[in-house]
């Protein structure tokens, strides 16, 4: 604790050189540990950071981007999740590449744009009670990719839904038992889907590597389809 | 601030106690808490030198994770009940399900713990610096439309599938120390994640932020071969957190 006092004297004690210098030693010793006792409230802002160091140029947050502003479509069917590519060859990744300090957050937010999907089946009354308007969903993954110094790792850092159409639930009586689109309620495309959630990174030395934007649907019958798309991050430091 | 001399000495001058006392007694004060950037080279302070994040202890549960951060500019608060992360369920399947014919629930808003009771600990409560609560509520849910085979309005009189319940619809607010403070709008049936962003200024004071539903519906019936009805309304996820962001 820098806090360095001094010797009371009243008029007529004789002070011994110790005693006077002990202040002027203590202070030499405690200027090397200055800290919060030693400074007022607000004894600065954010006006006096120098040249910042993090990357994306700023003191205390760091913002990434992937930014695909295009008009073609992602195109799938695929029942595992696979990342977004609209414009082919250029997948809807967010490039963070650097090494986070123990408790650091990454904070991300993606939307899309799905356009004209192609619902065909979106009930199943042979599937259990419960599950059976399970064909008419699709979904989406924010997938963080790190290393700690071996192969590359991954993390789900969250997972959202939408329905083809507008019906829900076991509920659809008098459907046929395929459930086609336009009697399983309305077909629902050119929508927006937005999703976000913030990480806290426990460990040291770990290293982010990127984050993916990915999509599945539940029946390999349906085909949802993605245009204009993005992923931002934030590095929240300070 | 800075600091000079009171009292100067000059030479052959009677040295007494104040002339030690004074000068030193400022200096220290200067030194034991009086420090400020007055004392600082210009352009001395950049990102390498301030303090990195810490932990803040925050309740927790097998069913909500939560965490919380402290940072010299600002803090972050979370909070997640996920079917696929905490419940480790599949994407596919809700966290819960309300029959809205039969379960209770209310006109108003509704408070996820009234729900379910497994949102018991899931809004936010921290106590707020000065300055400006900006976050985010993503919301995982279905109010299903049902299709029923009903009388059309032909001549004569068939029966066909229809859609019911167009005019159901569902509504998600933000609350800030129960006040409402931002809010979707109207959303008719689907499964929809739902994102709603805030931002609102504070004080130095507690907070509480937590996140609510609306629903209209109506009970379904009427077909001649209806034997039984429900109106599910599912929740998959939520997540909430907000940043607090220093004065």
């Amino acid at each position: 604790m820098p806090i360095v006092s001094q010797n009371l004297w009243e008029e007529g004690d004789v002070p011994k050189a110790a005693e006077l210098n002990a202040p002027y030693d203590d202070t030499a010793t405690a200027s090397a540990a200055i800290d919060a006792l030693n400074t007022r409230d607000n004894w600065i802002t954010i006006k006096h950071f120098g040249p910042e160091l993090l990357v994306g140029g700023a003191p205390c947050n760091a913002i990434l981007d992937k930014v695909y502003d295009g008009t073609s479509q992602f195109v799938t069917n695929s029942t595992s999740y696979v990342t977004i590519d609209s414009a082919g060859g250029n997948p809807t990744e967010c490039i963070l590449n650097y090494t986070p300090e123990q408790y650091e957050i990454l904070r991300v937010e993606a939307s899309a744009l799905v356009t004209n999907i192609i619902a065909v089946q979106t009930y199943d009354n042979t599937l259990p009670v419960g599950s059976r308007g399970d064909p008419n969903y699709y979904s989406f993954r924010l997938l963080l990719y790190f290393n700690t110094g071996g192969p590359t790792g991954t993390i789900t850092l969250g997972e959202w839904g939408y329905s083809f159409t507008s019906a829900g639930g076991d509920g659809r009586y008098f459907t046929g038992a395929n459930g086609a689109a336009e009697n399983t309620g309305v077909p629902l495309g050119l929508q927006t889907v937005q999703f976000s959630t913030v990480f806290r990174q426990n460990t040291a030395g770990t290293t982010f590597e990127k984050i993916a934007l990915q999509v599945q649907v539940n029946n390999a019958l349906n085909t949802v389809k993605i245009s204009r798309n993005n992923i931002v991050a934030v590095r929240g430091k300070h | 601030m800075k600091t000079f001399t009171d009292k100067p000495l000059h030479q052959f001058d009677q040295v007494k106690y104040d002339n030690i006392a004074c000068n030193l007694d400022k200096h220290l004060d200067q030194f034991n808490g009086g420090l400020d950037s007055n004392n600082l080279p210009v352009e001395s302070v950049d990102a390498t030198k301030l303090a990195n994040p810490s932990v803040l202890s925050v309740p927790s549960s097998v069913d909500v994770t939560k965490h919380s951060t402290k940072m010299p500019s600002q803090s972050y608060y979370f909070s997640r009940r996920s079917n696929t992360l905490e419940q480790g369920k599949l994407i596919w399947e809700p966290i819960f399900e309300t029959d809205l014919d039969t379960d209770t629930w209310s006109a108003g808003f509704n408070k996820l713990v009234d729900l379910d009771n497994g949102f018991a600990i899931f809004p936010l409560q921290f106590d707020a610096k000065e300055g400006m609560l900006v976050g985010c509520a993503t919301i995982d849910w279905e109010h299903g439309n049902q299709v029923f085979n009903v009388s059309l309005d032909t001549e004569p009189a068939t029966f066909g599938p229809r859609g019911r319940g167009n005019d159901w619809w569902s509504e998600w607010a933000v609350f800030v120390n129960n006040v409402l403070i931002a809010r979707s709008g109207y959303i008719f049936p689907r499964r929809h994640t739902t994102q709603i962003p805030f931002a609102i200024p504070c004080g130095s004071q507690p907070i509480q932020i937590d996140c609510r539903v609306k629903i209209n519906t109506w009970r379904v019936g009427g077909s001649p071969s209806l034997e039984t009805t429900s109106t599910p309304f599912k929740l998959f996820s939520a997540t909430l957190w907000t940043r607090n962001h220093y004065r």
